[in-house]
């Protein structure tokens, strides 16, 4: 696939960011045609994805302001990529439109942070792990750990995409916690919002003024409105005092009561439940004999006084015994062993994918209120057991069956999350396709439940785009068609930007 | 092609960018990739390199000579597959470095894989099709046929490889060989002196073969695959025609060549393989090594790739630098299993000497940082790099190689 931006287009870029950090031969096109594989084994093997034709580093709002203007002049696709970690190809080209990508991981800079103001303005390309980096220093933590120990991606991505994050139980999703933007609309027009729409206002930040909320359209939108170039975040004091702990109860009812009601009470950071008829048989086999049938959370909770500590975990342990909780000794342990299920370190990506939940294993993760959960599981487990041949990708850290559930994650607001792994072997072309099909059919049946899908929001989301009430597509369309004519923003995302078919 | 060997490998990488750019404090990391800090595309880091031979496979990407300049500018140093190992950090966590080696060995009879994706593998078997198809940067070409010729990849005859022992009455036959190594028969003969004097005041009997070849790693790392098998052979029918029970190298990159490659290649070895910081720490605990002399200096420690991240030895040097009268040894941070490269390793400094020297200049403030006057390494290619590296920025920081100041101490 041959590259169509001239050589014109390349030199005016050239001018605009410097020789150095525009490249457009077949390697580097080719290196930025994939993104992480976990969510769409697809796109490699499909004719929807490919290469962009040039790759940018830009360094400031004013360079990718002028590369919007070169765009738009020309109509060529504009895509604005961090750490490439998005699972829905939401930063890789379509193979029919192409385009330029901006690679914003040289915009990485922490710009201003003030004791007392509880935000930090930062860069776009800063990568999770750099920020809790430079914000302990500081004695502050951004609340959110980010997603799941992939720590290597981007804040800007995760803005783009959003993120949902290790603590967002107690802290919110990533993009609850913006108070600023800047941002570079497709006409190449940089403007602030909320407080620093105000020209006399340089260095206090407040989402909430100044006329209506707009940050809001920008986030999640994958890019499809502008390029995000700068945002403020908030910042907490880091809780001097925190422990895990874990219950078993006697049903799934009861354990989600049990979590509606702790996190009612604000008491917790992060939660994961395992609910035991979810189990693959043989992880059953080792935890029936220690625990019996039963289900289990095991959360975090924190506190920055050590008497409301103590009173806190006090009132945790009444409130587990009034839906039939039993205490699990974790808590020594986890403080034993340093670890705790709100460090970064939770998941740490790399090889646990690919190595621990089997080749190429895709998780099918999404999000619904608490209660459908039973629903959206069971419908997934049906659906996993009837076809376990096609999941060929064994899991060996667990026995012999070929994939797994991860039961619940919750979210503020009675968020659920059911993470479905289902490795395939790419070896056996058959045995692929039916995955891919199991894959496709377990999506959709989160779809029909009512589920919002965290990770659908991308080139993939015609999963989720199909279900919209046309009203709302009419407005996202107008709200595209008002700021980017051209369609050069990230076409294909939310099924945006893209003419009709 | 020969990455079709790594094609589930290849598959299996998920993409995730940890390998990219992290930082970690939990897991002590502090970014990853030394050749992607400098150059900043993804083509320049193991997720790209993967990418790329995926493409490979697939199709889409031919061999080029893009595609070498890219994978020749990796140093090997497998800070992707450190950071790579499945829950590694929590492991690490909750038990150090030690649990992070041992568990993976625990787990495996048990069917359970924690081994990272091999990612210097894949670009070692791309670096041998960039060979096959004649595509090798020519410094690198240039070396290979140094070796073919000379056994070296210093250009020098191989005559002169025991040049610096001339005089010194080394035996050719004993159970323990020396393994020197081109480097430091070469360019750091002052390792090999050093080295020679500490066994002979500990009263080690040793011996040092006249007709020891490159040890092959050099090659391995590069693509020459056939080349390094020459090498290899050789060396092994040399070692088992003289009934040598125990080999002792003070180079790093021949101590992993030797213990890792050479079995792939030759079978198992019937010697037993040390690097010289082992056999250093064991006579020093053993009471066969005396001080005589304090080194008053603040001295930090740089963990040389191949025997760190790739042979898990870190605290051999360090037991050995701690028990040296007068020295303060301070670690920098990151350090151990998430030390940076110095920029030499993988071939880069023969075949992209500025970056060698950019990735290396990249270390300067972390050296500082700990008021070291002294960079203590025990790898000689290390050494003549990071010598090169503070010339170049101007830096008064002493570069040693450890077995340099245990034989300071010693006083011999």
């Amino acid at each position: 696939m041959e590259a169509v931006v001239s050589k014109n287009i390349v030199k005016g870029l050239e001018e605009i960011v410097g020789a150095k950090y525009v490249r457009a031969d077949d390697v580097i096109r080719w290196t930025y045609a994939i993104e992480d594989f976990a969510g769409t084994f697809f796109h490699p093997l499909s004719d929807k994805y490919g290469p962009p034709d040039i790759v940018i580093k830009p360094h400031s709002a004013e360079e990718i302001s002028k590369i919007l203007k070169l765009a738009n002049k020309h109509k060529i696709p504009v895509i604005a990529r961090g750490g490439g970690s998005d699972m829905t190809g939401a930063t890789t080209p379509l193979k029919k439109t192409g385009g330029m990508i901006l690679d914003m991981t040289d915009m990485n800079r922490v710009l201003d942070f003030q004791e007392g103001l509880n935000a930090v303005r930062v860069q776009p390309g800063i990568r999770w792990g750099e920020l809790h980096h430079e914000l302990a220093k500081k004695g502050v933590t951004a609340g959110c750990q980010g997603p799941h120990g992939f720590l290597g991606a981007t804040l800007g991505g995760g803005i783009g995409g959003n993120c949902f994050s290790i603590n967002s139980p107690k802290y919110g999703w990533l993009n609850e916690n913006i108070l600023n933007l800047q941002v570079v609309l497709p006409n190449g027009d940089i403007i602030e919002t909320g407080s620093l729409a105000n020209t006399m206002v340089k260095d206090w930040y407040y989402r909430y003024c100044n006329g209506p909320d707009l940050v809001g359209i920008f986030l999640g939108a994958a890019g499809a409105f502008g390029v995000i170039t700068e945002f403020t975040l908030r910042t907490y004091p880091i809780p001097e005092f925190s422990d895990t702990l874990a219950y078993t109860f006697p049903d799934t009812d009861s354990q989600i009561k049990f979590v509606f009601k702790l996190e009612w009470h604000g008491y917790v950071t992060d939660l994961w439940g395992i609910a035991y008829y979810t189990l693959p048989d043989s992880l059953k086999k080792i935890i029936k004999p220690l625990i019996g049938e039963r289900d289990i959370a095991i959360f975090a909770t924190e506190a920055y006084d050590k008497d409301i500590f103590k009173a806190q975990k006090k009132a945790i342990d009444k409130m587990a015994k009034e839906f039939g909780g039993i205490a699990l000794p974790v808590e020594g342990l986890t403080r034993a062993l340093g670890i705790s299920i709100i460090n970064q370190t939770e998941w740490m990506g790399g090889g646990t994918f690919g190595k621990v939940m089997g080749p190429n294993g895709t998780d099918t993760c999404s999000i619904a209120h608490l209660p459908q959960w039973q629903k959206v599981v069971g419908k997934a487990l049906d659906i996993m057991h009837r076809d376990e041949d096609a999941l060929s990708g064994s899991i060996p850290l667990i026995g012999a069956e070929h994939f797994f559930l991860f039961a619940q994650l919750l979210g503020r607001g009675g968020v659920a999350n059911t993470f479905a792994m289902t490795p395939a072997d790419f070896m056996e072309p058959e045995k692929l396709k039916q995955a891919q099909d199991m894959y496709c059919e377990i999506v959709e049946s989160y779809m029909d439940t009512g589920y919002a899908a965290l990770y659908r929001i991308g080139k993939e989301s015609q999963f989720l785009t199909k279900r919209f009430k046309p009203e709302y597509i009419s407005f996202m369309k107008a709200i595209k068609k008002t700021l980017d004519p051209n369609n050069i923003m990230n076409p294909g995302v939310h099924g945006l930007g893209l003419e009709e078919e | 092609m020969r990455i079709e060997e790594y094609k589930r490998e290849i598959w299996t990488c998920n993409h995730c960018a940890m390998c990219t750019g992290t930082v970690t404090d939990e897991g002590g990391f502090y970014k990853t990739c030394p050749t992607y800090e400098q150059l900043r595309f993804e083509d320049s880091s193991s997720r790209g390199h993967n990418i790329m031979a995926f493409y490979l496979l697939e199709g889409s990407l031919k061999y080029s000579k893009e595609v070498a300049d890219c994978v020749y500018n990796c140093t090997t140093c497998a800070s992707c597959e450190e950071i790579c190992k499945p829950m590694g950090n929590m492991i690490a966590q909750m038990g150090g470095s030690a649990l992070k080696t041992l568990l993976p060995r625990i787990m495996r009879p048990l069917g359970a894989e924690l081994e990272p994706i091999q990612s210097v593998a894949i670009v070692e078997a791309m670096r041998a099709d960039c060979v096959d198809l004649g595509l090798q940067p020519e410094p690198l070409k240039k070396m290979a046929g140094s070796i073919e010729k000379n056994y070296n990849p210093y250009g020098a005859p191989h005559a002169n490889r025991t040049k610096w022992a001339e005089g010194l009455d080394i035996p050719q036959t004993a159970d323990t060989v020396l393994f020197v190594g081109c480097s430091i028969a070469y360019s750091r003969q002052e390792i090999a002196h050093a080295t020679l004097k500490i066994l002979k005041r500990a009263g080690i009997k040793f011996a040092v073969l006249p007709d020891e070849w490159c040890c092959g790693s050099i090659l391995l790392r590069n693509g020459n695959v056939d080349l390094a098998e020459k090498m290899i052979t050789h060396n092994v029918d040399l070692l088992k025609e003289k009934k040598v029970k125990r080999l002792v190298t003070s180079c790093a990159e021949g101590y992993m060549g030797i213990s890792k490659d050479w079995p792939q290649l030759a079978g198992e070895l019937p010697f037993k393989v040390l690097h010289i910081s082992q056999l250093l720490a064991e006579l020093i605990s053993g009471g066969k090594i005396k001080f005589k002399k304090p080194i008053n200096s603040k001295v930090t420690y740089h963990d040389p790739c191949h025997l760190g991240r790739e042979m898990d030895i870190y605290d051999e040097p360090r037991v050995v630098l701690k028990s040296i009268p007068g020295i303060d040894l301070v670690e920098m941070y990151p350090t151990e299993h998430a030390a940076w490269c110095c920029g030499a390793g993988g071939g880069v400094k023969i075949a992209n000497p500025e970056l060698a020297l950019d990735i290396g200049a990249a270390k300067i403030p972390f050296i500082k940082e700990t008021g070291a006057t002294v960079l203590a390494s025990a790898c000689p290619f290390c050494k003549t790099h990071f010598m090169d590296v503070m010339e170049r920025a101007k830096e008064t920081i002493e570069v040693k190689d450890i077995t340099e100041l245990v034989a300071e101490a010693m006083g011999v």
